[in-house]
């Protein structure tokens, strides 16, 4: 037996023990991670269930039903015995509550890599003619023979492999299309105009906290403009007036939250007015645009007591 | 390219498949009637399929194979479709990556890709197929159209997965424990939920653990449809089976919404390859083992599924069992096949009723008694055409209907419909070749019985083993009859009738499974139809904030669209948020009603009071459910948080 006879089985180890700092250092890069993650996962563990369990290769016969099963086959139990083996240390682990990524990933590794030793034992017994060898049945024939296609559709088809490669990299390396938007709302914990059960009772001519919190998520630094705006509605529901409170401007940094406390001094009084907190993102203008966020409470005001 | 056993043009009419096809078509003409007592679409796909099908195996169930010259395509072109489609399958990939989610276009591409495939193994010369490159082709193509989707959609996909990966896959990777599945079903399953676990400790994060440790495997599990179909026919056949099944809408439903029911799913093609294996190769000790492990997968993966895979093993004992001791193949072999059967389905009988008696169903009962009391239930309400859906009746959110559709369930269907009428041939030809009797009849058999657990007991309202679930699993069988059908085509059909089911089914099936209901739940090809499962990254952000605002522990009662509840109730912590309920003046029972765009641009649903009259023409539902009168506390770009005027707090 030539060591040519077991270059799957020592490919399979060598990814097997990579795996093995590639996820348990820190600082590695994901793509890496992935790499070595993704088939630990689905792929080797199976595929040295299934090198242990046939050290045969397929059967030479025209007979699919007879003999050791065939490449496809083997591929297919790989994937599910991959799924079975992960299981299999995985739930003792949880189970007892030590489910971690390295005691998991020694389970996995050592259990597979057990498989692949037993794999190369009893290739050992077997005759060479019949020894499962997949990279040897794949080496040495042209490619088009190995894909049995013609020489322009194997080159075609490694050509076009090539592209679907690049596509997935440049698909996994840039960011995918942004989705991007703002909050604005009033903290439960929050006090003032906004806050509190009921209709909140401001008193005019002073001092009354208004509280709110504003959060970017458009994926880049973004400017806000606020309104702070106290509107008498008829019966209909219509504006006929309104009375500025505050307004400001503020920056607000990707994923950065602010919470504001401004102190508002309304004149208007009245037993229902409307208290709306008006957001204008970027170059959006009071006044002339419509707000992008809005923020409405319904506020009793009263006059100030002598 | 041999198949085992191939047909041998024996068959002469009078045999049994003859008499079933015509029986089968004079039922299905007569059933068409249904269709005038029941508004069901499925009443006229189903009937005009078996007829369609019974026809067609009628037209070619002559005696001999026709030596026609088949329609192919050319060598050059033959040479370059693999490579045509593998750039198509890259461009789709990028496609998807730059608009950010699945467009008319995508799917245009997405069926493009289908009907290439397809094309190829239907119509290029019979030398010129090539088993590694087609594979290649349709795993490439089922990979992408799912993950590309799935990594282009903020959060998950679909309604359930938000509980088994934001609470037990999560959970269980964050407390290194069962503890999380400990009041539920699964803890005495929970293969999925620690394979996912352990893919989120190795891949950072439950999404990537769920998605590429659990949802890729299922994906590449369709590998089984290629091998059992290797079992029953020729390779161009199986081919032919594996793509039918890797573009159907229930695999791609599941290869998407990645849930225990499709871990369930790719154990029980295991459990298929391997009993047929069992049947056709006299019960090696290793088909034997590999029935067991898939089938205990399964009762340790999904409830559902172990029903499933307990029906097909029930099937392919009693037809071994039967075949054995009344059949003409009654030697030493087929004794040991059904004792091998036997034994692998009372082992995963008793190993299903002892975990269901054990496993915890809403801490006061287990699964196995609350099971039984829903299904003895279900027994005594149901009744013929009792075709009424679960839940009531809600109002549609602001999506415009358009001319189209009324026939959007007609389109979605096309690609069941060829599914079932090629099935349908492949189920004749299989009972009326000589092939093992086991192997044809447990697949047509299981085909049947699934068939009947899907459709027939719905028929009478029996819905309490959720069908829906079960139709993946049918589609297996389907799928290989298919393969075997189109072969009988092929050998017997003339040359016009063998072109124009070859072009139908390339050209109708593909393009028609990517688009429907249950393929696009992350962005619905018919979006005025049917409701989007899947949400922006404003719509998620609103349900992470929510808590903030509205403490779900204070107790107070938010109400939201269906599905969009599903995220508060499950991802959010409001475990007691209900669809809301929508009255004349806005929502009622509700102290925090949730609105959100989508509510008038598309299906998604509220409820209406008992009684209600308010007509149909209301106006924007998110309007509805955020009246002027309510105070907003949250905002964002797409969605409001909404809090009642202290006047309709007493509703409440």
């Amino acid at each position: 037996m030539t060591a040519g006879r077991r270059a799957d089985l020592a490919l399979a180890a060598v990814a097997l023990v990579g795996a093995v700092p590639a996820l348990l250092l820190p600082g590695v890069p994901w793509p890496i991670e992935w790499v070595f993650g993704v088939p630990l996962l689905v792929a080797l563990p199976g595929y040295a269930v299934v090198a242990a369990l046939f050290p045969e290769r397929p059967g030479s016969t025209s007979r699919v039903d007879r003999g050791p099963p065939g490449w496809v086959v083997r591929a297919a139990l790989s994937v599910v015995l991959s799924t079975v083996v992960v299981a299999t240390v995985g739930i003792p682990l949880a189970a007892v509550g030590a489910l971690a990524l390295a005691p998991a990933l020694v389970g996995v590794v050592g259990v597979s890599l057990a498989c692949l030793w037993v794999a190369a034992v009893r290739r050992r017994t077997v005759a060479p003619e019949r020894r499962a060898d997949p990279l040897s049945a794949a080496s040495g024939a042209p490619v088009h023979d190995l894909l049995g296609t013609s020489k322009l559709g194997a080159v075609g088809l490694v050509g076009a492999t090539l592209v679907l490669a690049v596509a997935l990299s440049v698909a996994g390396a840039t960011p995918g299309v942004d989705d991007p938007y703002s909050e604005v709302y009033v903290p439960a914990d929050a006090d003032g105009a906004l806050a509190g059960e009921g209709t909140p009772t401001l008193v005019a001519g002073a001092d009354n906290e208004v509280t709110f919190a504003l959060s970017n998520h458009e994926g880049r630094s973004a400017e806000y403009e606020v309104v702070l705006r106290l509107e008498r509605l008829d019966a209909d529901g219509e504006v006929v007036a309104r009375e500025r409170l505050d307004r400001f401007e503020t920056t607000l940094a990707d994923g950065e939250t602010e919470t504001y406390e401004r102190a508002v001094a309304p004149e208007t009084t009245g037993d229902r007015l409307r208290l709306r907190v008006l957001v204008y993102e970027g170059d959006a203008e009071p006044g002339v645009d419509p707000p992008d966020l809005t923020l409405r409470q319904f506020v009793a005001v009263t006059e100030a007591s002598a | 390219m041999n198949a085992p056993n191939l047909p041998t043009g024996r068959r002469r009419l009078g045999d049994l498949d003859v008499t079933l096809a015509r029986i089968a078509l004079v039922v299905s003409v007569l059933s068409l009637g249904l269709r005038l007592v029941a508004s069901e679409v499925l009443l006229l796909v189903i009937p005009l399929a078996t007829a369609t099908g019974s026809a067609v195996y009628l037209a070619t169930a002559n005696e001999r194979p026709v030596h026609a010259v088949r329609p192919t395509l050319s060598g050059r072109v033959a040479d370059l479709l693999p490579a045509l489609v593998v750039v198509g399958v890259a461009g789709l990939v990028i496609l998807v990556h730059v608009v950010g989610r699945r467009t008319p276009a995508v799917y245009l591409l997405t069926g493009a890709i289908g009907v290439a495939i397809l094309g190829q193994i239907l119509l290029v010369d019979e030398d010129r197929v090539a088993v590694g490159p087609v594979l290649f082709q349709v795993l490439a193509a089922a990979v992408a159209i799912r993950l590309s989707a799935l990594y282009a959609t903020p959060g998950y996909v679909g309604m359930d997965i938000w509980t088994h990966a934001t609470v037990f896959v999560d959970g269980i990777a964050r407390e290194g424990s069962l503890a999380p599945l400990a009041e539920s079903k699964y803890l005495l399953a929970p293969v999925y939920h620690v394979v996912g676990a352990v893919g989120a400790l190795v891949l950072g994060g439950p999404r990537n653990g769920i998605y590429l440790a659990v949802g890729l495997a299922v994906t590449l599990s369709g590998l089984f449809v290629y091998a059992t179909g290797r079992l029953l026919l020729p390779a161009r056949w199986a081919l032919l089976a594996t793509a039918l099944y890797a573009f159907s809408d229930q695999f791609v439903r599941w290869g998407m919404h990645v849930i225990p029911t499709s871990l369930g799913l790719a154990f029980f093609l295991a459990a298929v390859y391997a009993a047929t294996r069992l049947l056709a190769a006299d019960a090696e000790r290793w088909a034997v083992a590999l029935l067991a492990v898939a089938s205990l997968g399964t009762v340790f993966t999904h409830q559902v599924s172990t029903a499933v895979v307990l029906v097909f093993l029930a099937v392919a004992t009693a037809v071994t069992t039967v075949l054995a001791v009344f059949g003409t193949d009654v030697g030493r072999n087929a004794a040991r096949k059904a004792v091998a059967l036997a034994g692998v389905s009372v082992l995963t009988l008793v190993t299903t009723v002892v975990s269901w008696a054990n496993a915890p169903f809403g801490g006061e009962s287990t699964f196995l008694w609350r099971e039984l009391s829903v299904v003895g239930a279900a027994l005594t309400d149901s009744g013929l055409l009792n075709l009424a859906g679960e839940g009531g009746d809600p109002t549609a959110g602001g999506a415009a209907t358009t001319p189209f559709t009324p026939l959007v369930p007609y389109v979605e269907l096309v690609g069941f419909g060829l599914l079932l009428a090629a099935a349908v041939v492949g189920g004749l030809l299989l009972l009326g070749r000589d092939l093992p009797p086991d192997v044809a009849l447990t697949h047509v058999a299981t085909a049947g019985v699934l068939f009947v657990a899907v459709f027939g007991l719905s028929l009478f309202g029996m819905r309490a083993l959720l069908p829906g679930r079960w139709l993946a699993f049918l589609y297996v069988p389907l799928a290989l009859l298919a393969g075997a059908g189109l072969h009988q085509v092929s050998r017997h059909g003339s040359r016009r009738l063998a072109l124009a089911a070859f072009l139908v089914l390339a050209l109708g099936y593909p393009t028609t499974m990517v688009v429907a209901e249950k393929a696009t739940l992350d962005s619905p090809a018919f979006g005025t139809e049917h409701k989007r499962f899947a949400y922006t990254e404003a719509e998620l952000g609103a349900a992470r904030t929510a808590p903030a605002v509205a403490p779900a522990e204070d107790g107070a009662a938010l109400g939201t669209d269906h599905p969009y509840v599903g995220v508060f109730r499950r991802f959010a912590g409001y475990e007691g948020a209900t669809v809301l309920v929508i009255g004349a003046d806005g929502p009622t029972g509700a102290e925090v009603a949730v609105a959100r765009d989508y509510q008038s641009t598309g299906p998604a649903t509220v409820d209406r009071p008992e009684g209600f009259d308010g007509g149909t023409d209301e106006g924007p539902l998110a309007a509805a459910v955020c009246p002027v009168s309510w105070s907003v506390a949250y905002a964002n770009d797409e969605v409001l948080l909404c809090t009642a005027p202290p006047d309709a707090e007493g509703e409440a």
